[in-house]
């Protein structure tokens, strides 16, 4: 039982500060400086790779998809769960699947989180729109997230070895 | 869980080849979606899948603004000769309008919220006053 | 893969002003408005005269047009006399109106009612009629009853009467009926915006009126205008043919491409005939008309549409009749192009690579 509540509420904790991070970053675009619509650092996308490292799958999953219903419903915005959670699910997998691999580091497991993300944005606006034109905007988001992941992969690095973890129980 | 990527404080050569793989992808998807066709632009608005409307870009003489009937929020484009923007929007992420403008074949316009694309085609269609049908 | 169709279509184009290209012949100082009015993007270029004059002149007689014949607007004259259908009220209209009942009502009895000014309730059922705007529309293929019922009230014209003081009334006769001038309307305002530019020094210049070009004297360089004509099974922008437009003709294309939905797997398009209210099957997929009377135009594309192709040239051929002073470009669900001879000189064919083949049609 005390592990139960102590299990949640570190999810909960989670799920609170990639909000608040993607909320944080949604009043900074940055599309102001390089217009390209989807475009983003993605820093929630840490508290995602901080989970799977540190917590199981389920319940790094269970964060994630928590974080973008709330980002949804706190911005009032529920055609951007289609995008967010798109991305989300399809960075998750990939970088679940790549934390795997033996020989990475959470440089190579973000960028392609991030790649992933952005594929899964354009893929939604893609069903969305009803077109397939929107996906001439994939080849500079991917691009981009060769920064951005890289970004955030260096911000995890830090995160994970500098946060100090209560272990298991 | 445990992974070793997870222990690692520096870049090794595998993320160099995800890196890789990623400019590949966004390299290869490039030249597949380099844009074809001459420099007769039309430029084609399209709301919900409807095209709302379509004229020769590089023929207009003035600039024209029109609102675009039944967007969910007002937008305005605004097309020159040769280019297209979107001038104003109401929608939440003003990326349409952070687009600026657009000039060649192949240019592309999104208003994700009220659902609308601006493109840009090229064609080498023959030259003409008007266009009837 | 589904078809983009163009619903507010056409601008008219300035020649030589394509990207890339130098600035037209010298001396010309070309000024184009565009603006929407009738549900479609118009533009009028003017080439002499006092333009920006002219070009507000212009914008304004189509707006004041609208505001007498559009069937949206509470107030004008057709949605009042469409409001007093059947009730035997004699509803006071302007002299505008009168005139265009009275050509819409010629054309639709020469043309034994392929051309139908009062098919509004059929293609309202259709969802075709009343709508702003293409994205608003709910379209649905209504039951055999249903038009049964309706296509009763698609048959008797409305009645001009003209009053002692010059002034006019006209009266729908029965209950449920409405008149829909949006086949004739367009074309109509052509004249009267070549009147408006006219008065302003205008004596060359080229009108798009949602697909209807109206040529005005010649272009810069004194040839005719050309005019491209679309290719109505081309996805993207591919066109038929380019036709040189002499001063003072007005060339109208109606086509099922142009508005049409989907249903259980059946496409039906917008263009319904008045004799069985269902989208007609005459086996053509656009008619272009080239006329002088730019309202004649305009009826006729659609009357033709639905009469079909032999039919058509028939009536051209005749000698006798509104069509025998028009031009002709008819195209068949086979490819197959009948231009007629009046339009060979300057005729420029384009359709050979999409499969279309064309022959002169004499008389």
């Amino acid at each position: 039982m005390r592990t139960n509540v102590r299990r949640l509420t570190r999810c909960a904790v989670l799920t609170a500060l990639a909000l608040a991070i993607s909320v944080c970053e949604g009043l900074v675009p940055l599309t102001i400086l390089i217009p390209l619509p989807g475009l983003r650092l993605g820093l929630a996308n840490l508290v995602t790779i901080f989970a799977l490292c540190r917590l199981s799958p389920g319940e790094s999953f269970a964060i994630l998809v928590a974080r973008c219903l709330l980002g949804a419903l706190v911005g009032g915005n529920l055609s951007a769960l289609a995008y967010s959670l798109t991305g989300g699910v399809l960075a998750f997998l990939a970088m679940w699947l790549l934390l795997h691999l033996p020989g990475l580091s959470l440089f190579g497991v973000c960028i392609a989180g991030a790649a992933a993300h952005n594929t899964g944005q354009i893929l939604a606006a893609m069903a969305v729109l009803g077109s397939p034109v929107v996906v001439v905007y994939l080849p500079p988001l991917l691009l981009a997230s060769v920064v951005t992941g890289a970004v955030t992969g260096g911000a995890s690095i830090l995160l994970v070895r500098r946060v100090p973890w209560a272990g298991e129980n | 869980m445990r992974s070793s990527a997870a222990e690692r404080s520096r870049p090794t050569l595998w993320d160099g080849l995800v890196v890789l793989a990623v400019l590949a992808a966004a390299g290869a998807l490039f030249f597949l979606l380099l844009p074809r066709g001459g420099n007769f632009l039309t430029a084609r608005v399209v709301l919900n899948q409807e095209v709302v409307t379509e004229f020769p870009l590089s023929a207009l003489t003035g600039t024209v603004t029109f609102d675009v009937p039944g967007a969910e929020y007002p937008i305005t484009i605004e097309a020159e000769p040769g280019r297209i923007r979107v001038s104003h929007s109401d929608c939440p992420s003003q990326d349409c309008v952070r687009t600026g403008w657009v000039s060649r074949s192949g240019g592309q316009i999104v208003c994700l919220p009220n659902r609308l694309i601006i493109t840009i085609t090229g064609s080498d269609a023959p030259q003409a006053d008007a266009v009837t049908g | 893969m589904k078809r983009l169709l163009p619903l507010l279509l056409s601008c008219a184009l300035l020649a030589g002003c394509g990207a890339g290209q130098a600035s037209p012949s010298a001396g010309t100082d070309a000024d184009t408005q565009y603006f929407f009015a009738m549900d479609t993007i118009m533009s009028i270029t003017a080439y002499d005269g006092d333009t920006s004059a002219a070009l507000v002149a212009a914008q304004q007689e189509v707006n004041r047009l609208e505001a007498l014949w559009s069937r949206t607007r509470p107030e004008s004259d057709v949605s009042r006399l469409n409001d007093h259908a059947g009730d035997g009220t004699a509803v006071p209209i302007q002299p505008e109106t009168a005139r265009l009942l009275e050509t819409a009502a010629a054309a639709a009895q020469e043309s034994g009612l392929a051309f139908d000014p009062v098919l509004a309730p059929v293609m309202d059922a259709w969802g075709f009629g009343l709508t702003e705007s293409e994205t608003t529309a709910v379209h649905r293929v209504p039951s055999q009853e249903e038009l049964s019922a309706l296509l009763p009230l698609t048959r008797d014209l409305p009645q001009v009467t003209a009053g002692e003081d010059g002034s006019y009334t006209a009266a729908l006769p029965l209950t449920g009926q409405a008149a829909d001038l949006g086949g004739i309307a367009k074309g109509a305002s052509a004249a009267y915006v070549v009147d408006a530019l006219t008065a302003h020094g205008v004596e060359n210049a080229i009108l798009s009126l949602g697909g209807n070009i109206t040529a005005l004297g010649h272009r810069p360089d004194g040839r005719p205008f050309q005019v491209l004509v679309t290719d109505p099974l081309a996805s993207e922008d591919g066109y038929l043919c380019t036709i040189a437009l002499e001063g003072g003709l007005t060339c109208s294309t109606s086509g099922g491409y142009e508005r049409y939905f989907e249903s259980d797997g059946v496409t039906y398009h917008h263009i319904i005939d008045p004799s069985t209210g269902y989208p007609a099957q005459s086996g053509l997929l656009s008619v272009t008309t080239v006329a002088a009377d730019p309202a004649l135009a305009d009826a006729w594309s659609t009357a033709l549409f639905v009469l079909g192709r032999d039919r058509a040239l028939e009536l051209w051929r005749s000698g006798e009749g509104t069509v025998a002073g028009m031009e002709l470009i008819l195209v068949t669900q086979g490819q197959q192009v009948y231009v007629t001879q009046g339009l060979e000189e300057g005729l420029q064919f384009h359709g050979e690579e999409a499969g279309y083949t064309y022959e002169i049609v004499r008389r």
